[in-house]
Formats: C-alpha cells, structure tokens, sequence
C-alpha cells in the first residue's frame, strides 16, 4: 500500500471505521445473555420449604391421633361385648341354679307338706 | 459462558470493526447489524478456542468477511450497476468531494464480492495481503491478481471522474 498514493489515501477515507448505531453493544449482549427465569429470593424458598415441611407433619400427627383413636375405640368395644359375653354367660348360669333351687324347694314343701299331713 | 466483562469489552473493541466491514460490503445498514449481532454470537459460542487478542481479531474479520460474501451472494446484492456500468461524472459533480466519494462507494460496491471484500480488508482495516489471504482462504496470488485488476478498474473510473470533476472547476 503507498501511502502517498492519493487514489489509496482516498480509499482509505472513503472506508474507514464508522460508528457502530447506538445500543448494539447492548443489543448484542442481550442476545448472549438471555433473560434467566425469576427465581425466587432465598430466604422465601427456605419459608415455603418450611411451610411443606410442617403442614406435613401436622397432618401427618394428627392422622396418627386418629388412627390410635380408633383402636382405642376398637379395644373398648372388644372389651365391652366380651363383658357382655360372660355377664349374659353367668346370668344364665345364675338362672339355670336358681331353677333348680326351685324346684327342689317346691318338692320340699311338697314333702314337708306331706309331712303334716 | 455467560456474559462475562471479557466478553462485552471484547465486542466494545471490535463492533466498529466488524460492523463497518459488513456496513461498506452490504450498503444496508440492517443487514450490516444483522451480521454484526450474528458474529458476535458466534464469537461468544467458540471464544473458548481463540487463543490471543489478535486471534479473535482475525477470527472476527473472517466471520464477518464469509457472511458478507455470502449475504452478497444469496442476494444477488449490488447496489447500483455493475462497475462496467457505472456511469462517468457530469458536471453536477461538479459540487465537489461528496459525490466523488459517493461514487467511489458506489464502485467498489459493483465489484463482485470477493474482491469488494479484498478492497475492504485492505483499506479498512489496512491488512497486508498475506493476512487477507488467510481471512479468505485464498491465495496471496489470487489475493494479489483480483486486487491489482479491481484497483485498476477504479483508479481508470475514478480517473476520469476526477479529471470530469477538474474540468467542471476550471
């Protein structure tokens, strides 16, 4: 390249470097960089963590109470139809006894009866 | 790789560069930002394999100098006649500078797009012929032929431009 030749110094001006538009460099590192996804601050993803965590542990004692209530319930009303069980089993015993101790009381009398007599 | 300070300093310093090369190969100044943001984006995928600051420099001109061809090329781009077709000054020219260096732009951008891009990387970014060579991927001797006989075009038009623009004056 001469540099005293006119005809090249001319191109030289012709094509220089000219201004890039304003906001390409922005432009370009928009492009590079996209948008990232919200996320949410730190300290409100450990409270909704937080939250999951005890809700669930609420729900699951109060499912546990539950449960134990009704086996609670369960044992009691075993052991209630079992007590009826043997209560109407003694009665019944009570009963047959008491029969027979009135009919060998009625034949008593009917002998002492006889007796008299 | 994100965003990092390298990298935007590194487009801070080299947009007018790559912007001006597809700005003066395209005439079209969407086109040339077009470009612009694509190399760039390029640049920023393949950054981890550029070695030194004058790689990238010379990675960047031979982006930019492909698309251009190619942009050239896809379009059947020319903005204006052919060089051959490039009428000579009237007197209206007469008005000076402007309209000469108009002109000339307007030559180099009848020139088919190899060559227009030879005389880019030349007087642009003042590249010996060697590197234009490398940025191309052709020859120093195609580089040196296609120059010679693309200045000698232009110097002839612009020759007798001048010499219209003198005899206007006088």
């Amino acid at each position: 390249m001469n540099p005293v030749d006119p005809f090249e110094r001319q191109l030289r001006e012709v094509f220089r470097r000219v201004e890039p538009p304003p906001g390409l460099e922005q432009r370009i590192l928009r492009r590079v960089r996209p948008r990232q996804p919200r996320r949410l601050p730190p300290w409100l993803a450990v409270a909704a963590s937080l939250v999951l965590v005890v809700g669930g542990s609420l729900g699951v004692m109060r499912w546990q109470e539950r449960q134990h209530r009704q086996r609670e319930a369960e044992r009691v009303r075993q052991q209630l139809a079992l007590t009826l069980e043997i209560t109407s089993r003694t009665l019944a015993r009570a009963d047959q006894r008491l029969r027979s101790i009135g009919v060998e009381r009625i034949r008593l009398q009917e002998v002492s009866s006889w007796q008299e007599y | 790789m994100d965003a990092t300070p390298d990298f935007a300093e590194i487009v801070r310093e080299h947009q007018a560069m790559v912007y001006s090369l597809a700005l003066h190969a395209l005439r079209d100044s969407a086109a040339a930002e077009d470009i612009t943001q694509d190399v760039f984006l390029a640049l920023h995928q393949n950054l981890g394999r550029l070695e030194s600051p004058s790689h990238i420099r010379h990675w960047l001109a031979r982006v930019t100098s492909h698309r251009c061809i190619d942009e050239i090329r896809k379009r059947g781009y020319r903005r204006g006649p052919a060089l051959e077709e490039v009428g000579e000054p009237g007197r209206s020219d007469a008005n000076g500078d402007p309209l000469l260096r108009q002109r000339l732009r307007q030559m180099v951008a009848a020139l088919p797009a190899p060559a227009r891009l030879m005389i880019l990387l030349r007087y642009q970014e003042e590249m010996e012929l060697a590197e234009i060579a490398r940025v191309l991927d052709v020859p120093v001797q195609t580089v040196k032929s296609r120059l010679h006989r693309a200045l000698g075009l232009l110097r002839e038009k612009m020759g007798r431009q001048t010499a219209g623009v003198q005899e206007a004056r006088s």
